[in-house]
């Protein structure tokens, strides 16, 4: 563990409404941390995008009660990392999808490196990395 | 001398005419603020909505838009879409460059007409 490692972590709902104020609350770590303009706009997007794919994908199957939205946020040796995770019933493509697709090709164009992988026990988790600087 | 010219045409071949007029175009103009994501989609889908109703060409001031996402997006697609569809067309005005960018990352550009 660095000793300059900042982290945020936090919890909400798996519904629209709540987007926002994860992007608030990641957008007030960053800020904390002296990392803004462009670079903190690209983390608010990507960051955005994936809880929007949650909220739209992660548990339409099955009716979660308790559904939620893992968010953290950690900052260690010039790097970002954006973690959003899910316990929903996986990333499957759905036909009748609200959006324009776009939500992951939009990461993985403002990411510097991006993993999805599976979140024992049905979950995803997106792992976002954001190298500061250049 | 001008009625000789005016003989000397009126014997020659008709000359095209031409005549400018200056059209007024009805534009419907809808104000934005706040952060556009899948949280308010669906109040930019109706606001969206009730503007094409008002007439054919719909401007988006986008200068109070702090945030916009790839769900709004779709919305703003739908719109130009359905705009383009009766010959009409979405424009979008005042984007920062924030948004700027995102419209130019997903091509969208190519669809909404952007006003500087």
């Amino acid at each position: 563990m660095n000793d300059e490692q900042v982290q945020l972590e936090l919890s909400v709902p798996a519904r629209a409404e709540n987007i926002p104020l994860v992007r608030h609350a990641v957008a007030g770590f960053l800020d904390g941390h002296s990392v803004g303009g462009d670079q903190a706009s690209d983390m608010l997007l990507a960051v955005t995008e994936a809880c929007t794919n949650v909220v739209q994908h992660a548990y339409r199957d099955e009716a979660v009660a308790d559904a939620e939205i893992e968010v953290w946020a950690e900052l260690a040796d010039a790097v970002v990392t954006i973690t959003v995770r899910d316990q929903g019933g996986g990333f499957a493509p759905r036909v009748d999808s609200p959006g324009l697709g776009l939500g992951l090709p939009v990461i993985a164009a403002l990411t510097t490196t991006v993993e999805i992988r599976p979140s024992p026990p049905s979950g995803t988790e997106v792992v976002m990395t954001f190298a500061l600087g250049g | 001398m001008v009625r000789a010219m005016a003989d000397a045409n009126d014997a020659g071949p008709r000359h095209p005419q031409f005549q400018q007029h200056k059209v007024e175009e009805a534009v419907t103009v809808l104000h934005v603020e706040g952060e556009l994501d899948i949280g308010s989609a669906d109040a930019l889908r109706s606001a969206l909505d009730a503007a094409e109703a008002q007439g054919d060409i719909v401007r988006l001031d986008a200068r109070g838009v702090q945030f916009l996402d790839s769900t709004a997006l779709g919305v703003l697609l739908a719109s130009a879409q359905r705009l383009a569809a009766r010959g009409g067309r979405l424009e979008l005005m005042n984007a920062s460059p924030a948004v700027r960018r995102v419209l130019d990352m997903t091509l969208i550009a190519r669809t909404v007409h952007l006003i500087p």
